[in-house]
């Protein structure tokens, strides 16, 4: 009998000891490969967006100038509020950790929404990697050819040329009220749940227009004509498409994309990152462009400026906004 | 076990308590565009919910609740899995994921079987073996960083 | 002509053999677990197929989202939970049908249905995507909402019992849908004051929540797993060629689940999760004895897996020719074919056509490699599931489902939210709450929602906005549809009451 127990008391140990090695090697084996970590990099939209592609562009050539593996991972919802809002709880300031920001969403959404979870100033900016600007795009076939014939339309029917965007308060929201204000017309935008529905609703002739971003103008050249692009200068993809500007209305926007660390995160990582994020946009540039983007390098003090100079572009559309919000 | 309960009155009493939770956790400040329907999904639900208790009070569909094998044995592995969703975030999730498991074969089995100490260890070498697994298809093969607690 | 033989030349390479097998051999693990999606699956895979040329990339893309598809029928008809959202329908029949002993026999009719389907959905891509590219941009924002209206009459009809109780179940899903932030209008709503719901109640975290853990719940309650073990007649009728010849004698199903198929996918957002459950609906519906429906019809089975395979190819016709994502995966579909300047439209069927009919060629090859991969594995794992305690299968599913739950979003308060939602189903199934028609609500919602505002600010300028729902010609067919479907369960019985009067058999429906 005593024996037998012994037996087992042996057995039991035996076992107990495997499990507690399998439990503590397999850790260790999982992190072997790294010497260092791997930086995680969060997009706070769907895969297959323009920040997704981007972020996909530049994750391979990171990688170089890291030495060490990016891994992309989603966590879409809220327009990116979702994400933003974990970011600033619960993300440790400590350079493994950075997401993608978008401009004018985390200005828009902190000022119009009771609690958006997180600031706009909570970030620690590394880069602004680029820009796209908006565009007024219709379908090839659509009766208006000129930025002028849409507007006379609009003019004399209030209301009843639909402009699609993606979002709400999103930029292409903002941009379509800055060209009501600036026109003197009366639209009424519908807010698509991103770029993507947006095209067939422009392309089957649900909406009269779209206030879209240039990459759509040059990835459906065939099936669409861009009436005006709200930029300083003509995307050298679209040639024909006159700017806002040149066609007196002095509206430049679209969507500034860009990265961010937590806030206390140390300024030499913060630099470093952006030195690997500049290098990145610049090999990655020529196929960006083609795609319609215009390349930034808003790196350093430039960053947080640039946010301060969108802040005060839109200022005077958003305050409206929130007053019309208030009155109802 | 419930025996003959009216499951229309309890369909009703939920369906009508989730629309007024719902209703006057409405924002004031909210614009019409993004209640509009919702607004009206609550009316809609409302009204099914009080054509349910009609339903209940004049011809009711008596039924047995909760008469399916024993409910101790439910309230202690929905527990244990409340716990264990919990526990990922403070002791990280290899180490809750393998307690857990371990924990919940050891609950249920109770009910067909006896567990002696060398079987417990076999299983926890087994729940540390299929926690691995999936550890390293996660981590290693589609790059999700699992939480780590204080532990891993 | 010429390109069509070119592109099976390119595709006559090892390398694309071995790469469409292993793609649906991954595809049908990542659908078979609950939780992990076919989106998910191709986006992980989408850096790997940066280093590849672009064939041998789209063709390992298309190879895991066909096995994907597919795979999700193993979890609906072992353990009762849709292994992804497109196979909700198989488990109604799948499930029953496990229970009784025939798990085999219904893993092969999967098997076949969606081998048919997959190839299906090919040569409509092949042969008719310039109509179908066409008819689906004419689906505007009145349509979606009908659509979705038409969807939900399925409670209907998918409600066992009392439809009231239906009906609820489906406001609720609605109503969880709408928790979060207002896609039209972007105002967060329903949080109850905790930022991070400001995320919402994502489709498949409910999904998981709704269907595997009341199943894990009641295992837990009998103290015993619920697969029967497979008899021996079983497991005869489940041999290769009995299955061909059982799915081929009922033609008319499966014709019309492909077609129900095809045209959910043209939809741009619908898809596979829809289409399953309408092609089970319309077989029901055909059906000469719809009552036998719950307890383990292989009609139902097929018109679920064949329409879900369908949409894999066939949700790729606007994404083809316009470059409009049919379904979710398209998206990184999309990204592929942009990051190699690959446009989709004329171009990619005229200069870059080998390659674009090589590719979807290979979604035809990767639909009939599933037959193999698919019987193997399916025993395999019925033999494990069978083989397995049910107090470690408990646990286990319990680990997969927690692990896919927080993969999704990387979020934690996922994983908490789906016990919640899975512990407050198993208490409503009890009162005869269903969880299809809370999951039906929660998918359909949405699109309800954005069609209706949508739609309604598209009437800005009427004197009654809501009149721009029933402008096009196309919503009219539609709501004839819906009023036809909510009216189908009266006049079916009004029909048999008049064939044989007499016997008053009332149906409450």
């Amino acid at each position: 009998m005593r024996a037998k127990g012994l037996i087992y008391i042996k057995r039991c140990m035996v076992l107990f000891s495997v499990a507690a090695i399998v439990m503590t090697l397999t850790p260790a084996l999982a992190n072997a490969e790294y010497p260092e970590k791997p930086v995680t990099y969060i997009i706070s939209f769907n895969p297959g967006g323009e920040s997704d592609v981007t972020a996909r562009l530049q994750e391979s050539q990171l990688e170089k100038f890291l030495g060490q593996s990016v891994n992309v991972t989603h966590k879409p919802g809220g327009g990116g509020a979702v994400a933003w809002s974990d970011f600033q709880r619960t993300a440790k300031p400590d350079g493994y950790t950075v997401i993608g920001v978008n401009i004018p969403h985390i200005i828009g959404q902190p000022m119009l929404r009771k609690d958006a979870g997180y600031e706009t100033d909570g970030f620690d900016l590394i880069m602004w990697f680029h820009f796209t600007p908006n565009a007024l795009i219709v379908k090839k076939d659509s009766p208006y050819q000129t930025l002028e014939d849409f507007l006379k339309y609009a003019k004399e029917n209030p209301k009843a040329a639909t402009v699609g965007g993606s979002g709400s308060f999103s930029a292409n929201h903002l941009e379509t009220l800055r060209l009501e204000k600036a026109a003197e017309v009366e639209v009424t935008y519908v807010p698509h749940t991103g770029t993507g529905p947006l095209v067939p609703a422009l392309l089957g002739g649900h909406i009269t227009a779209a206030m879209g971003y240039s990459m759509l103008g040059v990835q459906y050249k065939d099936q669409v004509r861009v009436l005006g692009v709200a930029a300083d200068e003509r995307i050298e993809t679209l040639p024909d498409a006159p700017t806002f500007k040149e066609l007196g209305y002095d509206i430049v926007g679209g969507a500034f994309r860009g990265v961010a660390a937590p806030k206390g995160t140390d300024p030499q990582i913060i630099s470093k990152l952006a030195e690997a994020f500049s290098e990145t946009n610049k090999i990655i540039a020529e196929k960006q462009r083609q795609l319609g983007f215009v390349m930034t390098y808003a790196t350093g003090e430039d960053a947080p400026a640039l946010v301060d100079r969108m802040k005060k572009n839109y200022e005077g559309i958003l305050q409206e906004i929130a007053a019309k919000k208030k009155k109802k | 076990m419930i025996k003959n309960a009216n499951s229309d009155l309890w369909a009703g009493c939920i369906g009508l308590a989730l629309s007024v939770a719902f209703w006057f956790s409405i924002d004031e400040e909210i614009m019409r565009l993004s209640i509009m329907f919702p607004k009206a999904m609550i009316a809609i639900m409302a009204l099914i919910s009080i054509l349910l208790l009609v339903k209940g009070i004049l011809k009711a569909e008596r039924q047995d609740l909760f008469n399916v094998g024993s409910n101790r044995r439910v309230l202690i592995t929905a527990l244990l899995f409340f716990v264990w969703g919990v526990a990922i975030s403070y002791l990280g999730f290899f180490v809750s994921s393998v307690l857990a498991i371990l924990a919940q074969a050891w609950y249920l089995a109770l009910a067909r079987r006896k567990v002696t100490l060398p079987t417990l260890a076999l299983w926890l070498v087994v729940a540390a073996g299929e926690v691995a697994f999936f550890y390293f298809i996660f981590t290693r093969l589609l790059h999700v960083p699992l939480p780590k607690g204080i532990l891993i | 002509m010429e390109k069509l033989v070119l592109a099976l030349g390119a595709l006559a390479n090892p390398v694309v053999i071995l790469i469409i097998f292993s793609g649906v051999s991954a595809g049908l693990f990542v659908g078979a677990m609950p939780g992990l999606t076919a989106t998910m699956a191709l986006a992980v895979l989408l850096p790997f197929t940066f280093t590849l040329p672009p064939l041998l990339g789209l063709v390992a893309l298309g190879a895991v989202y066909m096995g994907a598809i597919y795979g999700g029928s193993f979890a609906a008809i072992l353990v009762n939970t849709p292994g992804t959202p497109s196979s909700i329908a198989s488990a109604f029949e799948g499930y029953p049908l496990s229970r009784q002993g025939r798990a085999l026999e219904a893993i092969s009719v999967a098997t076949i249905a969606s081998a048919i389907g997959g190839i299906a959905g090919v040569l409509f891509l092949l042969f008719l995507s310039p109509p179908l590219a066409r008819l689906s941009l004419r689906f505007g924002p009145s349509e979606y909402f009908w659509v979705a209206i038409l969807g939900l009459t399925l409670i209907a009809s998918l409600s066992e019992g009392s439809l009231l109780k239906g009906l609820l179940g489906g406001t609720i899903g609605m109503m969880l849908g709408t928790m979060g932030v207002a896609p039209i209008g972007g105002e967060t709503r329903f949080t109850f004051g905790m930022p991070v719901m400001q995320g919402g109640v994502e489709m498949i975290v409910a999904l998981i929540g709704l269907f595997v853990l009341p199943e894990l719940y009641n295992m837990a309650a009998l103290g015993r797993a619920s697969l029967g073990e497979v008899t021996v007649s079983s497991r005869e009728k489940a041999s290769f060629w009995r299955v061909v010849k059982r799915v081929l004698s009922q033609p008319g199903n499966l014709i019309r689940s492909c077609i129900i198929g095809e045209i959910v996918a043209i939809i741009p957002g619908a898809g596979g999760n829809i289409a399953n459950l309408v092609a089970y609906n319309e077989a029901k519906r055909a059906s000469k004895h719809p009552e036998r429906f719950g307890s383990g019809v292989i009609e139902g089975l097929v018109a679920s897996e064949s329409s879900n395979n369908v949409t894999v190819a066939g949700s790729m016709v606007p994404l083809l020719t316009l470059g409009i994502p049919g379904a979710p995966p398209d998206a990184v579909i999309l990204g592929v074919l942009l990051l190699h300047g690959l446009r989709p439209g004329i171009e990619l069927f005229t200069t870059s056509g080998v390659l674009t009919y090589a590719f979807i060629i290979s979604m035809g090859l990767a639909a009939l490699a599933m037959v193999p991969v698919g019987l193997i594995g399916g025993r395999l794992i019925y033999r494990i599931i069978f083989r397995t305690p049910y107090y470690f299968l408990v646990p286990t599913i319990g680990l997969a489902t927690i692990l896919g739950t927080f993969a999704l979003r990387n979020s934690f308060s996922d994983v908490i939210i789906m016990l919640i939602l899975g512990t407050a189903g198993y208490l409503l199934k009890q009162i005869g709450i269903n969880p299809p028609p809370i999951v039906l609500g929660l998918i359909l919602g949405g699109i309800a929602e954005v069609g209706y505002v949508q739609s309604t600010l598209g009437g800005a300028a009427y004197r009654f906005p809501v009149l721009r729902l029933f402008e096009n010609p196309l919503s009219w067919i539609l709501i004839g549809m819906v009023l036809f479907s909510a009216a189908w369960p009266y006049l079916a019985a009004l029909y048999r009451r008049l064939r044989s009067p007499g016997v008053s058999k009332g149906d409450d429906p």
